[in-house]
């Protein structure tokens, strides 16, 4: 039985809620003021309250009794909510404003009963909760269980919240041990390299910390260390107009109760939205410890199975008693949502084309054992009979430079081993050549002396801006790049075995394995950097193409890819390429219009000549379509019917996939027993006519953790979104980068994504 | 059935042909870049103003913008701050390049004229609210963007930052925190508001002016005057980082004999930089990433293409910002 992590509030369609409108007067209000008061009114009074959908400097606050006048502050803005003495209005699931309002007031109104009635604590956003106490301490770090709540409507149902749970790492010292001055040297060295290996200071990155004033915590950024800077030493400090002698003088005037002393240690960081970097003390921040940056023994902690996810849920809202949402709603449903059979779909794998014209059929069944012959398959399949199709003029030599520090051991067999890799995916000789170097300028003129462009396997060496050289110094070139320490890390397997969990003895075997799982997994990444196809479906459920956009995480970057997969009958049956483009707007969520056209324009005059033009294409935003984009979206389509790209008839349908969906929904099927497991993979629910969740990946091939779905939102430009759900899945089959395993993202998403994640690598952030 | 597409028999010049994305390289593609800081930081701000700023107002390009008379206008306002940092660097540049004559200038006499300078932009500014010209003179005072757009507290504002002047300067004079600034500023081989144009391994030009410079055993001192508090950038200061970039380039010493600081005259603290091989390398590659960004934003520069030049539209932003009165994405920011 398919089941959801949602909990339907009662009495389903029958809820209405009473709101009252209030005015928000002030200087210079803003979406993000309006926004803010109501976040104030939710925290300091415990009532619900969200922007009014259409009246400007308007809020609706969940109350049927009038509300007295607040007036509200912060560090550099302040304003004042007013009754507007109209009647009360109810709002209901029958109308558009109740469907889309009532949700978020359900949330809201849900956040405001934890934050009375519970231990739990926020950082940034009041919708993730973590708990007060870690549940384990390993190496510093210290894991939390974390919560995060979100609501959602579903036609004919009701209300729904949604909560999911993870876990979330921080230091365990504060920045006071980190950068003790009372400390010896040799011990300031080692402490201080932790922390650095902490924060990932050596990739660049900015260092994400917690800082506690004692009131709420906030999310900062580390400066720099300042040994000897205390709270009484910090020199003076000018905040909301008023001058304290040193941050000692700031706590002690506006925050009594904090507990520092005038020798406490003190630290520099950053905070959004603040132009300057602020002095805090140290002993009240402690480092946000990424989930990709935990040591490997911790690497796998923050996998949770669908099974122990629902009973830390069910346990969770058992603490949250039988009203959560207090006065708002009688009450909220004892399970979890579990969607009528007409909702649930289930899309089956599509046929795959390999090397030679050989098939892998869609699965028999949809059964575990199937799908497991399946996936194995793929890749037997891949190294059986080769890939789909490999460029004629393919590289037949590849470089592989290395940094000395190494050792040529190392290099020689990762060569050796990936040119036979290679040799038995593309079915052509090829060969490697070893480039040592002692810094990277010194690899980018050799690798220019031996060719002038190609293909290097670039181990890098811990220059900073190495990635950024290689890429830069080497147009032309295909780069695939690893860190000197994963090779190390592997080669180190290979040479002595992986150790058991008692730490006893060796496992040879499982040494050997790990390092041919890697040498396969870099060779995958090099042939797609060829061009080569290593297999594909035959369509993209009813579409030929599909055009994916997407924004890098720090908005520095956007991509754009087209993925074309059609009858070969077509000129090109086959095709995907991607760029990626600055975004020099990087405050800005949404992308220039007159650039998106630009770059989706510039995209489609990469392909071949000879091209028969697309009857049919999907657009895909990863993310959200926002403010201008669809002007510059239609004018590119425009211009691409005028050149001749698209047809003039084509099928055009738009979009949203929210992969980091905010209502962070998870399906397990629970069987007989009660024992949840991940869905199928192509499992879904259609919630409405404009949105589906569905997961890519979930069994068979997930076994530890819980599936991530992904959220397919139509917004009244596809005409099915069922459609757009099958192109998503059929993409998501192109897993070439480890054939046993499902992918969670459509090939074109991935694509875009990990380029923007390589430009992202190689910015210099630190400087600024 | 393939046909060929009537698009390629002309393909449109800015566009690539198939295959192959943009033949150019990117190093060729930043060759043509100037960088520097201030333009860096304009880019960073608000994308509308560096178009206006870099090719809108720029008579050698963007030629066809309709508004450029009105721009280039726009473009001479000058507001509080960057007045008065201006003035600061005036005066200190001329008592160090005097004293380096043997002419010492008291500080009575830095402190009317910076005074002068500043009331002179204040009272032109004034009497011009409505019918500014700007002229090509030299010496003309300045037009104060805080009058120009009728800010009801410009003239309060503008006398508060007169007073952090005044106390820049006696500070500067004064305080035996900067002696030895005084003291190696007037000597022979110092280099005051130096220009720098260089290129220091990298495609693109770095432009900029070191405000003071000198050497003392073989150890390089760069120090950068500022008229406010510290902004807590240390050792991250991209800015600081160029100028060692300079040392290295045109004084030919080695990263780590450069000592490099910056003066914050309203907090009266000297923040020095951690000059070291590892962090001019970053600021290199930061450089670069900078210029290829410039280099994007040039084609849609250089054909006035304002639209790809997306406005900031922060209110704190557009208040300082000269261009308001052109910006019609932020008509509804005014100074009420
Ligand atoms: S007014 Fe604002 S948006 Fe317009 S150019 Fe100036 S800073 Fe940019």
């Amino acid at each position: 039985m398919l089941e959801t992590n949602i909990r339907i509030i009662q009495p389903g369609m029958n809820l209405y809620v009473w709101v009252r409108q209030a005015t928000v007067t002030g200087p210079n209000l803003t979406t993000e003021l309006i926004e803010k008061s109501c976040g104030v009114i939710r925290s300091r009074y415990h009532l619900a309250a969200v922007a009014h959908p259409k009246m400007p400097n308007t809020i609706l606050i969940a109350s049927y009794h009038q509300i007295n006048p607040v007036h509200l502050d912060g560090e550099d803005w302040e304003l004042d909510v007013t009754d507007s003495l109209k009647p009360s209005e109810k709002l209901t699931l029958l109308d558009e404003d109740g469907m889309r309002l009532i949700p978020k007031l359900a949330e809201r109104a849900l956040l405001a009963q934890i934050a009375t009635s519970s231990s739990l604590w926020t950082m940034d956003s009041p919708r993730i909760l973590y708990e007060a106490k870690p549940i384990f301490i390993e190496n510093g770090i210290a894991a939390y269980r974390r919560y995060e709540i979100g609501s959602i409507f579903i036609k004919n149902v009701g209300i729904g919240i949604v909560i999911d749970t993870g876990v979330a790492f921080f230091s365990k010292e504060s920045l006071a041990y980190y950068f003790d001055s009372k400390s010896d040297a040799t011990e300031r060295v080692l402490r201080e390299r932790k922390f650095m290996q902490l924060i990932r200071r050596q990739d660049g990155q900015k260092g994400t910390l917690i800082y506690d004033n004692g009131r709420k915590k906030t999310k900062c950024y580390f400066v720099s260390p300042s040994y000897g800077m205390t709270c009484a030493t910090t020199g003076t400090l000018r905040i909301k107009n008023q001058s304290y002698d040193s941050l000692f003088d700031y706590y002690k005037a506006t925050n009594p109760n904090i507990l520092i002393e005038k020798d406490t240690p003190a630290i520099r960081v950053s905070f959004q939205n603040m132009d300057r970097p602020q002095p805090v003390a140290a002993d009240h921040v402690w480092v946000r410890v990424m989930n990709e940056y935990l040591p490997n023994s911790m690497r796998d902690i923050d996998k949770i199975t669908p099974n122990d996810k629902r009973n830390i849920l069910i346990n969770f809202w058992g603490i949250l008693g039988p009203k959560p949402l207090g006065q708002m709603a009688p009450g909220i449903e004892k399970q979890f949502w579990r969607p009528s059979k007409d909702q649930i779909f289930q899309f089956p794998i599509p046929k795959l084309d390999f090397g030679a014209d050989n098939v892998l059929a869609t699965p028999k069944e949809f059964s575990n054992p199937a799908y497991s012959d399946h996936f194995r398959n793929r890749s037997q399949m891949l190294r059986k009979f080769g890939c789909y199709q490999v460029p004629p003029n393919i590289c037949r030599t590849f470089y592989c430079a290395y940094p000395k520090t190494l050792g040529e051991d190392a290099a020689k067999t990762l060569a050796v081993d990936l040119a036979s890799e290679l040799q038995k995916l593309t079915k052509k000789p090829m060969v490697s050549q070893l480039v040592s170097y002692d810094n990277i300028s010194e690899a980018i003129e050799q690798l220019r002396d031996l060719d002038q462009n190609g293909m290097v396997v670039f181990v890098l060496n811990e220059e900073p801006s190495a990635y950024y050289e290689a890429e830069f110094q080497l147009p032309g070139w295909r780069i695939k790049r690893i860190n000197k320490s994963t090779v190390e890390e592997h080669f180190l397997y290979l040479q002595s075995g992986v150790k058991d969990k008692s730490n006893k003895s060796s496992s040879m075997e499982t040494g050997r394995r790990r390092w041919s799982g890697f040498v396969s997994m870099t060779a995958l990444d090099v042939i797609q950097l060829l061009d080569v196809t290593p297999y594909r479906v035959d369509s993209l459920g009813p579409y030929e193409s599909n055009l994916i956009i997407d924004v890098g995480h720090d908005r520095r970057f956007f991509a754009v890819s087209l993925l074309i997969s059609r009858p070969n009958i077509k000129t090109p049956g086959f095709r995907i390429i991607s760029h990626t483009q600055h975004k020099v707007d990087h405050k800005e969520e949404a992308i220039n219009p007159v650039i998106l056209m630009d770059e989706i324009t510039a995209l489609f005059t990469r392909l071949p000549k000879k091209f028969d033009p697309l009857t049919s294409l999907l657009i895909i935003r990863d993310g959200k379509f926002v403010k201008q984009e669809p002007d510059g979206l239609n004018n590119a389509l425009l211009k691409l019917k005028a050149t001749g790209y698209i047809s003039q008839d084509a099928r055009i349908d738009w979009v949203e996939v929210r992969k980091d969906t905010q209502k962070v929904i998870r399906l397990w099927d629970v069987n007989e027993t009660s024992i949840a497991h991940n869905p199928l993979m192509g499992t879904g629910i259609k919630l409405d006519d404009e949105m589906v969740i569905m997961v890519n990946t979930g069994a068979p091939t997930l076994p530890q953790a819980t599936a991530d779905p992904i959220l397919i939102v139509a917004n009244g430009h596809c005409c099915n979104v069922l459609d757009a759900a099958q192109a998503n899945f059929s993409g998501a089959q192109m897993n070439w980068s480890s054939p046993r395993v499902a992918q969670r993202l459509h090939i074109g998403m991935k694509r875009t994504d990990e380029d923007l994640k390589s430009r992202s690598a190689q910015e210099v952030r630190r400087l600024r | 059935m393939s046909h060929q597409l009537s698009f390629f028999d002309s393909p449109p010049a800015n566009e690539v042909q198939e295959g192959n994305v943009d033949q150019t390289t990117r190093a060729e593609r930043i060759s043509k870049i100037s960088w520097s800081y201030s333009r860096r930081a304009v880019m960073e701000k608000c994308l509308r103003n560096y178009y206006y700023e870099y090719y809108g107002g720029n008579k050698r390009t963007a030629t066809q913008e309709a508004n450029k008379q009105l721009i280039s206008q726009l473009k001479q306002l000058k507001n509080r701050y960057a007045r008065t940092g201006e003035i600061l660097h005036l005066v200190i540049s001329t008592y160090l390049r005097k004293a380096k004559q043997g002419i010492i200038w008291d500080e009575n006499r830095l402190v009317s004229w910076a005074k002068d300078l500043f009331s002179k932009d204040i009272s032109f500014s004034q009497s011009s609210i409505g019918n500014w010209k700007p002229t090509n003179e030299k010496y003309s005072p300045s037009m104060l963007s805080e009058f120009y757009y009728q800010d009801p507290t410009a003239l309060s504002k503008c006398l508060f930052s007169q007073d952090r002047l005044v106390a820049a300067i006696a500070s500067f004079m004064n305080d035996p925190l900067y002696s030895e600034f005084r003291q190696k500023g007037s000597q022979g081989n110092s280099t005051i508001e130096g220009f720098i144009k260089i290129r220091p391994h990298t495609p693109c030009l770095v432009d900029g002016r070191v405000d003071l410079a000198y050497i003392e055993d073989s150890k390089v001192t760069i120090v950068d005057w500022k008229l406010g508090n510290e902004d807590g950038i240390g050792d991250d200061s991209l800015q600081l980082a160029a100028y060692g970039l300079w040392a290295v380039e045109s004084l030919k010493c080695r990263a780590e004999s450069i000592r490099i600081c910056k003066v914050h005259f309203s907090s009266q603290k000297i923040v020095n930089f951690e000059c070291n091989s590892q962090v001019l390398h970053l600021a290199r590659a930061r450089i670069m990433q900078d210029a290829e960004r410039m280099a994007f934003l040039e084609g849609y520069g250089k054909n006035a293409c304002v639209e790809a030049f997306t406005p900031c539209k922060q209110t704190a932003i557009c208040q300082q910002c000269s261009f308001l009165a052109i910006c019609d994405d932020s008509k509804e920011i005014t100074y009420a």
